[in-house]
């Protein structure tokens, strides 16, 4: 009765309400995957809701709703794993002793088929009646299998992320480091063999000049090893803005599509593709200027000789030195 | 007055009273929505100023020279693991920095690194502002939603007496009959309905009126009746 006047007299629009009831929902799902994408990218623990699919089973499975007040348990009064009780046997027995019957049974039992085959007539009586005097109240379990059947419920599974640490960054120039120093190692040992081969050919290995040719080099290497910590430290950095470009775009996604787990698993994929390992050039040569210096100086020594190059006596023709200079 | 007059007066009161205290209750209701709205949304501005502030705070001279030196300090520890990790090949003749080369190693790193934290610094500050764009954003977007449905929330407190209010109009409607029954019960009798049967064209009991319009006075010898 009180549904009754309720419908035919006091029935005032519900659209506010339920507009609010529907945004309290949008904004508990805006934050559900904020924290799960704050966990992705942060590091944590936070719920990964899915939506359920496979089929209706609830003496196995949690399912879970969206209220105004974020992602509930629903609670289907059946829910007990590892009870031996299945409340579906009945529909298996009859479906399969009598697959046709039983199939009917099993349809109107769920209020798919049977519903839907006799909505044809009756259907539009029933929503007459229903709009006046109340629909009949669903037990739990009907209720949850109504809303599995709307795409309503959802599964859950607490899943823990390891983040972008700052570990990982560093991880990230050593990875660089690792790549350009024995490149690095190897460019310093050739031209340090320049010069030492250069000045033992001009008898100056032991000399002041060769000192400072050698410091030279040292402080050379000393610049080059700064640029590749440097260049190692600017790649990590770079790596850190488009991990935020990523999350932001992350949930800018989730704000536009108001689905987590979408907007969750764009995450995911752009996170594993930032820690794929990059291509990098080879070293460019560090100690080029050195070795274009020793190898200028060594064209030019052997035109112009320097300050105490005892020239060769124009009538030694023995040769041991280039008979050029000296005059 | 009549007794009906009377009745239908009281109705139409009570109606139009009805429909008043219907009206005014909406009206209640939909100021009591209103400052919910203006609540919400006072609250999610709060929540943005207070995320604002802080950050804000984080742009200061006194946040950015502590990330320098942070920076700095960082880049410098950089360049001291580089400069100690062993090198792969074999020592050749008098290799390896000498006290005034490392000397000069260390002076450079250090300059190197007071400019290379600005760098740092400004990605510290670009991630914050960044981070505070989107929980703000966040709020925004909550504050969007809202304002959304404040509309319908307006429409559900506009129309929610009509119940009330369309039995006011019932009372008032009844009102209004009782008045027109009153009305037409209270209206002077000024002539008696009349009923005449039809005329029969011809009455044999009278003499024959057929010659009263003979214009002739024919051979009938009729006389006029």
């Amino acid at each position: 009765m009180a549904t009754f006047t309720t419908n035919l007299l006091g029935g005032t629009p519900k659209y506010g309400k339920a507009a609010t009831l529907n945004e309290k929902q949008r904004q508990q799902m805006i934050n559900a995957g904020l924290a799960q994408i704050n966990a992705i990218y942060g590091g944590g623990t936070a719920p990964q809701y899915t939506l359920a699919t496979g089929g209706f089973s609830p003496t196995t499975t949690r399912y879970y709703n969206l209220t105004g007040k974020g992602f509930q348990p629903f609670r289907t009064g059946t829910y007990s794993p590892g009870s031996s009780f299945n409340p579906n046997f009945a529909n298996a027995f009859t479906a399969g002793l009598m697959p046709g019957l039983g199939g009917a049974i099993a349809n109107i039992g769920r209020g798919e088929g049977g519903a839907a085959a006799m909505s044809i007539f009756s259907g539009g009586v029933s929503d007459i009646v229903d709009s006046i005097f109340g629909k009949k109240e669903l037990t739990p379990q009907e209720r949850a299998q109504r809303l599995y059947n709307q795409g309503k419920l959802f599964t859950m599974e607490n899943k823990t992320y390891e983040g972008f640490q700052p570990s990982f960054y560093k991880a990230r120039e050593n990875a660089y480091t690792n790549f350009a120093l024995p490149q690095l190692s190897k460019q310093y040992l050739d031209a340090s063999k320049q010069v030492n081969y250069n000045l033992a050919n001009r008898g100056l290995l032991d000399s002041t000049a060769g000192n400072l040719q050698r410091s030279d080099l040292e402080r050379t290497m000393g610049q080059a090893k700064q640029s590749i910590a440097d260049t190692a430290l600017a790649q990590s950095q770079e790596l850190q803005r488009e991990i935020e470009a990523s999350r932001q775009a992350a949930i800018a996604q989730l704000y536009q599509t108001g689905d987590p787990s979408q907007a969750v698993q764009s995450a995911i994929t752009a996170s594993s593709q930032f820690q794929r390992p990059s291509s990098f050039p080879a070293l460019a040569n560090a100690f080029s200027n050195i070795a274009n210096q020793y190898y200028t100086s060594q064209l030019i020594n052997s035109y112009h000789p320097g300050y105490g190059y005892s020239a060769p006596s124009p009538y030694n023709l023995t040769g041991a030195l280039p008979d050029v200079g000296g005059y | 007055m009549s007794g009906a007059a009377g009745y239908g007066m009281i109705a139409g009161a009570a109606g139009g009273f009805m429909q008043a205290i219907a009206a005014r209750l909406a009206q209640m209701k939909m100021d009591q929505v209103y400052q919910q709205e203006l609540d919400r949304q006072a609250k999610l501005r709060n929540q943005a100023y207070s995320i604002w502030g802080p950050a804000t705070e984080y742009r200061g001279v006194e946040n950015y020279n502590r990330q320098l030196a942070e920076g700095a300090a960082n880049r410098e520890m950089n360049y001291q693991q580089i400069e100690s990790r062993p090198l792969s090949f074999q020592n050749t003749y008098k290799q390896g920095a000498n006290a005034v080369d490392q000397a000069a190693y260390n002076m450079m790193g250090q300059r190197r690194a007071a400019l290379g934290a600005y760098n740092d610094a400004q990605l510290m500050q670009q991630i914050n502002a960044i981070r505070t764009q989107n929980e703000l954003n966040k709020i925004s977007n909550f504050s969007q939603g809202w304002a959304r449905v404040f509309p319908l929330n307006m429409y559900d407190a506009q129309h929610s007496q009509d119940a009330l209010q369309a039995i006011g109009g019932i009372v008032g409607s009844l009102g209004g009959a009782g008045a027109n029954f009153a009305q037409l019960n209270a209206m002077p009798q000024t002539q008696q309905a009349s009923w005449s049967p039809v005329q029969p064209m011809w009455d044999y009991s009278q003499p024959d009126r057929y010659s009263q319009y003979d214009p002739y006075n024919t051979t009938y010898g009729g006389q006029l009746g």
